[in-house]
C-alpha cells in the first residue's frame, strides 16, 4: 500500500518503480492499494484507480487537508472532526468510485475506532473493510451487530 | 529375572512405569522418530525396579516413610532437615551387586559403542510422576553433566535417586497429593552431546506468550543447556514459521540477539574433587554473533515439528548442538502445559498512565501487576515476601516456588523467556519481567512499583502504583458482519497476541513502526556506511550485531517484521504500507539528521510517493521493495 500519493503522475511513476523492483501488480497475487488521504485522491478517484486495486482511506490526513487544519495546533484542533460533511462527501466519492470499478475499499484511519457513529456511517455506505486498532475491535464489532438489528 | 536397566531404543511412551516420564519420552523418540530425522543421543536407563530394590536392600523404605509421615511442609526448617537426612541416607547407601553388574555391563557397551575413551555422559533423573500434563515444573529433579567412568556414573545415579527427596520435590508431592512412596525414580545415562563446545537451548512448538500455534519458538546460548533452563543467561531467540518449514521455504520469522554473557563448559578435572562443569564469561566477539546459523535454526525447528506431529500436541523440547560433530540433538521433550489450557476468553490489560521506567526486560505473560518491591537475595529471605509484593531478584530457583506464588509480579536481572522464572510465572499466571540486567540496582527495597507486560515483547517496571484497565471479552459470541473487520498493527511483537482477537486480516501494517522499533537507524546511513565518521560506524556496528552487513540488517529486519505479521494472520490478508515517515520523523532515527531536510511543514512535505520517487530517497525505498519481495516470493 502506497501512502500520500498526490498526483496521477506520481501514481503512474510509483507503480512503475515498484514494477522495476520486481513488485509487479497482478503478478504472484500482488495487489496494490493506495491510501486515499488527500482530497485530490477522492476528487480524481476513478483516475487514480487505473493504477491501483483499491483504496484504503486515511481519515486523519483527509480531514486535516480538507478542513485545512493542523491537528497539532491547539488553537484550531477543536474543529477537527472526521464526520464533517465535507470530509464525508469526499469519502463517499471515493467509496462510490471503488464500487463502480469493483475494487477494494477499506478504511485504516483512527476515525472509526474513535467514533462508533462514523463506523456505522461507513458501514452504511458499503465500505468493504474497517481496519481498527486492536483494542477497539470487540466493541466496534458488537456496536455494528446492534446497528444491524435496528 | 528382574530387569534393572533398559536401553532407550527399546523404550516407548508406555514405559513410564518402568523408567519414568523423561526416559520413556527419550525412548519414544529414539524408537519412533530416528527414521524421521529426530536425533537423540543413545543411552540406557535404570528401571524403577532397580530403585525399589536399592531402597529395600539398604533398609530405607520404612525409615524414609517414618520421617515423611510426620512432616509439616510449611515448617521450612523441619522440611530442610528431613530432606537433608533422607538424601544423606540415599547417598551413603550402596547399590546391590545385581544392579551394579547390570549397570556396569550396560555402561561398557555404551562406552564401547562410542569408540572414544574420553567419552562423557549425562545422568538425569526421570520420575514416574513428574511432568504430568498439568504441571510442567521446571527443574524438578537432578541432572549431572560430564560424568566419566563407571565409578562416577554409580555416584551420579545415587545423586539422582536422592533428588527425589529435594525439599521442593517433597513439598510439591504434598501440594499435589502424591503419596511419597508411590513415586519412583529412574536414572537415564546418555552420551553427552558436546554442547560445551557448541550451543544449546529450549524450544516450544508454539509461541509461549500468545499461544499462537503456527510458530516454533527457539532459545539458544553457548555451552551446556543448564544456563538457559536456570535462567543465568539472556539467550538468542528465534521464531520459525511452521508452514514455511513444511513448504521448504525460508521460515525464520524473527531473530533477537541475546547477551549470552556466560557459558557452562566442562571442568578441568585435574583432580577428583574438581567440579564436572564450570561457568565462564563468553568473549565479546562471540556474544555479538548469533549462537546458531539460520540453517541450524531451521534444522532444529524441523525436528521440533516432527516431534510435535508425533505426539499430537504442543511440546517443550531441550536441544543441544555438538561442537565436535556439528550435529543437532534432542535431549528432552515433554508436553507444553500452559498455553494448552488457554480458552476463548481474551483478557487485556492496558496501562492508563505511564511513569518513570526503573527497569526493562523480556515480558512474560500479558498482565500488569503492582505492589511493594521486595529485593530477595536468597531463600533465607523468603519470609519477607508478603502476598501481593513484587519479587525483585538476580534470578529465581526452583526452591523459591512458594514465594513466587505469593508475588503479584516477578522481576529478575537474568534469564530469557524459557528460564525457570519465566516458566513458573507463566504457569502461575503472574506477570514477570526477566533479564533486566540491573533491576536490583534500580528498584529500591520497599518501593511501590508497577510491572507491565502489556506492551508487547518488552516488559517494564515503573515507579509508583499506576492506574490500569483490565477487560475480558469472550470471543465465542461474535456474529458475522457484512463488512470485514481488520486491524491496524504497528509493532510485529504484538502480532501473535492480536491475531487471537477475532479479525479478517490486517488493513494497515505500518512499516514505520518496524523501522523505528526494530531498526532505529536511517536507511541512508546503512547504505552509505563506509562514508560515515568512525564514532557513528561504531555505534551502528554494535546495533547491527549478528547481521552480515548494514544493508542486510535493514532488509532482514523489515523481512522479519513483515513475515511475522503475515504468518500471524494467515490465511487472512495483510496490507503492508510502505514507509510513511515525515522528514522530522526520519530525522529522529540514528544519523537521520544528516540526510533529512528541515521542513516548515513536514505533514505536507517530503513524504509518501514523492519521497520514493526522489533521487535522494529512491535507493532507500528499493530496500523496502526487496524486503517485500523476499517475504512474498521466497517465504510465500
Amino acid at each position: 500500500m502506497i501512502p500520500f500519493c498526490r498526483t496521477l503522475e506520481e501514481a503512474e511513476q510509483v507503480v512503475a518503480l515498484l514494477a522495476s523492483q520486481g513488485l509487479v501488480r497482478g503478478q504472484n497475487g500482488l495487489r496494490l492499494i493506495m491510501m486515499c488521504e488527500i482530497p485530490s485522491n477522492a476528487l480524481l478517484a476513478e483516475e487514480f484507480l487505473q493504477y491501483f486495486d483499491g483504496f484504503s482511506i486515511g481519515s486523519n490526513d483527509m480531514t486535516q487537508l480538507t478542513l485545512g487544519i493542523d491537528r497539532d495546533s491547539s488553537l484550531v484542533s477543536h474543529v477537527f472532526d472526521e464526520r464533517n460533511p465535507a470530509v464525508k462527501k469526499l469519502l463517499k466519492m471515493a467509496i462510490d468510485a471503488c464500487h463502480k470499478q469493483g475494487k477494494y475499499i477499506g478504511i485504516c484511519g483512527q476515525g472509526p475506532s474513535d467514533y462508533p457513529d462514523f463506523a456505522a456511517w461507513l458501514y452504511e455506505q458499503g465500505i468493504s473493510s474497517l481496519s481498527l486498532n486492536p483494542d477497539s475491535v470487540m466493541q466496534t464489532w458488537l456496536d455494528l451487530v446492534n446497528l444491524g438489528k435496528q | 529375572m528382574t530387569q534393572y536397566i533398559a536401553w532407550f531404543d527399546q523404550l516407548t511412551m508406555h514405559d513410564v512405569g518402568l523408567v519414568g516420564g523423561k526416559n520413556a519420552s527419550l525412548g519414544e523418540m529414539i524408537s519412533h522418530l530416528s527414521q524421521a530425522g529426530v536425533n537423540v543421543p543413545a543411552g540406557f536407563a535404570t528401571t524403577t525396579e532397580a530403585y525399589r530394590e536399592f531402597l529395600v536392600a539398604n533398609g530405607l523404605v520404612d525409615r524414609i516413610n517414618h520421617v515423611l509421615d510426620g512432616l509439616d511442609i510449611d515448617d521450612i526448617n523441619a522440611l530442610t532437615a528431613a530432606g537433608k537426612t533422607i538424601r544423606g541416607w540415599v547417598l551413603d547407601a550402596t547399590l546391590p551387586d545385581t544392579i551394579l553388574q547390570a549397570v556396569s555391563e550396560a555402561y561398557e557397551k555404551l562406552a564401547a559403542g562410542s569408540g572414544d575413551d574420553a567419552v562423557s555422559f549425562a545422568v538425569r533423573s526421570s520420575a514416574t510422576a513428574e511432568d504430568l500434563a498439568d504441571a510442567s515444573f521446571a527443574g524438578q529433579q537432578e541432572t549431572l553433566l560430564n560424568v566419566h567412568g563407571l565409578e562416577q556414573i554409580i555416584a551420579a545415579i545415587k545423586v539422582v535417586f536422592a533428588s527425589l527427596y529435594n525439599d521442593r520435590a517433597i513439598a510439591y508431592r504434598v501440594h499435589q497429593h502424591f503419596p511419597h512412596d508411590k513415586v519412583y525414580l529412574s536414572a537415564g545415562i546418555q552420551k553427552m552431546v558436546r554442547s560445551d563446545l557448541g550451543a544449546s537451548g529450549v524450544m516450544f512448538t508454539l509461541d509461549t506468550e500468545s499461544g499462537f500455534r503456527d510458530a516454533i519458538f527457539i532459545t539458544a546460548a553457548y555451552g551446556l543447556g543448564e544456563t538457559i533452563v536456570q535462567g543465568t543467561v539472556n539467550p538468542d531467540e528465534f521464531y520459525v514459521y511452521k508452514r514455511g518449514l513444511t513448504a521448504g521455504r525460508p521460515a525464520i520469522l524473527s531473530r533477537r540477539l541475546g547477551t549470552k554473557a556466560i557459558e557452562m563448559v566442562y571442568g578441568d578435572k585435574k583432580s577428583a574433587s574438581d567440579a564436572l562443569t564450570l561457568t565462564r564469561d563468553v568473549e565479546a566477539e562471540r556474544r555479538t554473533r548469533f549462537s546458531l546459523s539460520d540453517s541450524q535454526v531451521e534444522a532444529l525447528a524441523r525436528q521440533a515439528l516432527i516431534i510435535e506431529q508425533h505426539y499430537g500436541r504442543p511440546m517443550d523440547i531441550e536441544w543441544a548442538l555438538d561442537g565436535l560433530d556439528g550435529q543437532l540433538y534432542i535431549v528432552q521433550a515433554r508436553p507444553e502445559t500452559v498455553e494448552s489450557r488457554a480458552n476463548q476468553v481474551i483478557e487485556r490489560f492496558k496501562l492508563s498512565d505511564k511513569g518513570e521506567v526503573l527497569a526493562e526486560g523480556r515480558a512474560i505473560g500479558h498482565k500488569i501487576g503492582q505492589g511493594t518491591a521486595r529485593l530477595i537475595r536468597g531463600i533465607e529471605q523468603m519470609h519477607e515476601v508478603q502476598s501481593g509484593d513484587v519479587l525483585v531478584t538476580e534470578m529465581t530457583d526452583p526452591d523459591w516456588e512458594p514465594i513466587m506464588k505469593r508475588a503479584s509480579a516477578i522481576v529478575t536481572n537474568r534469564g530469557g523467556r524459557t528460564c525457570h522464572a519465566a516458566i513458573i510465572a507463566r504457569e502461575m499466571g503472574i506477570p514477570a519481567v526477566v533479564g533486566c540486567g540491573d533491576a536490583t540496582a534500580h528498584i529500591a527495597e520497599g518501593a511501590q512499583v508497577t510491572v507491565s507486560c502489556a506492551e508487547g515483547d518488552s516488559g517494564y517496571v515503573y515507579a509508583g502504583l499506576l492506574p490500569f484497565e483490565h477487560t475480558t471479552a469472550d470471543t465465542g459470541q461474535l456474529p458475522d458482519l457484512p463488512v470485514k473487520i481488520m486491524m491496524n498493527i504497528g509493532n510485529p511483537s504484538h502480532a501473535f497476541t492480536f491475531s487471537r482477537i477475532p479479525n479478517q486480516g490486517v488493513g494497515l501494517a505500518r512499516l514505520e513502526f518496524i523501522i523505528n522499533n526494530m531498526i532505529g537507524i536511517h536507511p541512508k546511513a546503512l547504505l552509505e556506511f563506509d562514508q560515515l565518521p568512525d564514532a557513528l560506524k561504531t555505534e551502528i556496528s554494535s546495533r547491527i550485531a549478528g547481521y552480515e552487513n548494514p544493508v542486510h540488517f535493514y532488509v532482514e529486519r523489515l523481512v522479519e517484521g513483515i513475515a511475522t505479521l503475515a504468518a500471524a494472520f494467515y490465511p487472512h490478508p495483510v496490507i503492508v504500507r510502505t514507509s510513511d515517515f515525515k522528514s522530522n520523523e526520519y530525522a529522529n532515527l540514528l544519523a537521520g539528521s544528516r540526510y533529512e531536510p528541515q521542513e516548515e511543514n513536514p505533514m505536507i512535505g517530503f513524504r509518501g510517493a514523492s519521497r520514493y520517487l526522489a533521487a535522494a530517497f529512491r535507493d532507500c525505498f528499493e530496500l523496502e521493495c526487496s524486503a517485500l519481495r523476499k517475504v512474498r516470493d521466497e517465504m510465500g
